[in-house]
């Protein structure tokens, strides 16, 4: 496969997927940038190591740890505006009301702020299946690939973060009939 | 008959479409006759396309950019965006390419009927249609020879012998006085 030729294309199939996966993962859309831009240069200096068939696979895993290094950073460098930071109402809310442009498009119902809320509480690994299975159509199979693991170990943790849910929205409307989705 | 303490297990399957044919057959079955069961099914299903329901994000340019001038150099050209002034939305190029038809089709209908007639004149420059053509030219310039003053014949003499090709002259020259004495 010829590095130059592929390369592009390869970025135009991923490069939604790795962003959105960043921006709902660190709730800053300046830091989902950089990760896109550095798992995107990665792949191409690590091209002719890279198994082509698993491409998907190994741009979502790069992601993902860029992701868990950007929150250490943050979280070591600014412990306390990381909390700011880390609350999915004020970042992606605050993004919604200023930043609104072609790019992006924020139309959550209230049931959806509820559960990008109860998602930061939900064990990293657990949040972060969820995140790929949800919102960025991830198969079981692809995200066992991502994060190394069993398939069904996936399909157990998705249906607990499930449940976990479940649970968030039935506190708060507990006939759930009244649920906006 | 499945009972209503499975639910929650064939849930987690429906979910994780993991289902056999007949497990989603009685799942659907008991589900239609079980209202608390539905009302669970239900409360999982909002869950489901809540989660299901999030927007997704795009990637601005500005990162692809940043990517391309960090790896190939330059943004490639099957990703560059071409824009044109005057062009920049959809109807413009529909318009554009509206217009190259039908000019195209103009073309074409112009220049093929033009190739036909070109085919018919060539057929009509053949060998036996010229001999034709020059018989009929002989046969008429001898009856004016016949017809007209002497002046004016000594003025078609000369003008036969610049203008006509030299085999018409001679048939003309031939033809004339049989003409003249046999009338």
């Amino acid at each position: 496969m010829m590095k130059k030729a592929s390369f592009p294309k390869i970025v135009q199939q991923h490069k939604d997927r790795v962003f959105g996966y960043s921006y709902y993962f660190l709730h800053n859309r300046e830091d989902a940038e950089d990760v896109t831009q550095d798992v995107f240069v990665r792949l191409w200096q690590h091209w002719d190591e890279i198994d082509k068939n698993k491409i998907k696979a190994w741009v979502m895993q790069v992601a993902h740890h860029r992701c868990i290094d950007f929150t250490r950073k943050r979280k070591r460098i600014h412990e306390d505006s990381y909390k700011t930071v880390s609350n999915p109402k004020s970042s992606i809310l605050q993004d919604s009301l200023e930043m609104r442009g072609p790019d992006m498009q924020f139309e959550f119902s209230e049931t959806q702020h509820l559960l990008l809320s109860a998602l930061e509480g939900l064990p990293g690994r657990t949040r972060s299946m969820m995140l790929m299975h949800y919102f960025q159509d991830l198969k079981f199979e692809t995200i066992a690939d991502i994060l190394d693991v069993n398939i069904n170990t996936v399909k157990v943790t998705v249906h607990r973060g499930r449940k976990m849910l479940k649970e968030v929205i039935e506190s708060k409307y507990p006939e759930m009939a009244e649920v906006s989705i | 008959m499945m009972m209503c303490n499975e639910i929650q297990v064939l849930i987690e399957k429906f979910l994780n479409h993991d289902m056999s044919r007949q497990e989603r057959q009685d799942f659907r079955k008991h589900i239609r006759n079980c209202p608390d069961c539905r009302t669970e099914f239900e409360k999982w299903q909002k869950v489901e396309k809540t989660l299901s329901g999030f927007p997704k994000q795009k990637c601005p340019n500005r990162v692809l950019e940043n990517i391309y001038s960090n790896t190939i150099g330059s943004k490639p050209k099957s990703v560059r965006r071409i824009r044109f002034r005057g062009f920049t939305n959809h109807a413009g190029w529909k318009w554009a390419g509206a217009a190259v038809a039908f000019g195209l089709i103009l073309l074409f209908t112009i220049i093929h009927p033009m190739g036909d007639r070109n085919k018919i004149e060539e057929i009509s420059y053949s060998q036996e249609e010229a001999l034709r053509a020059r018989e009929q030219a002989k046969w008429s310039l001898a009856y004016v020879a016949q017809v007209i003053h002497k002046s004016e014949k000594t003025a078609i003499d000369n003008a036969l012998l610049i203008e006509l090709p030299q085999t018409v002259r001679k048939a003309v020259k031939n033809t004339v006085p049989i003409l003249k004495g046999g009338s």
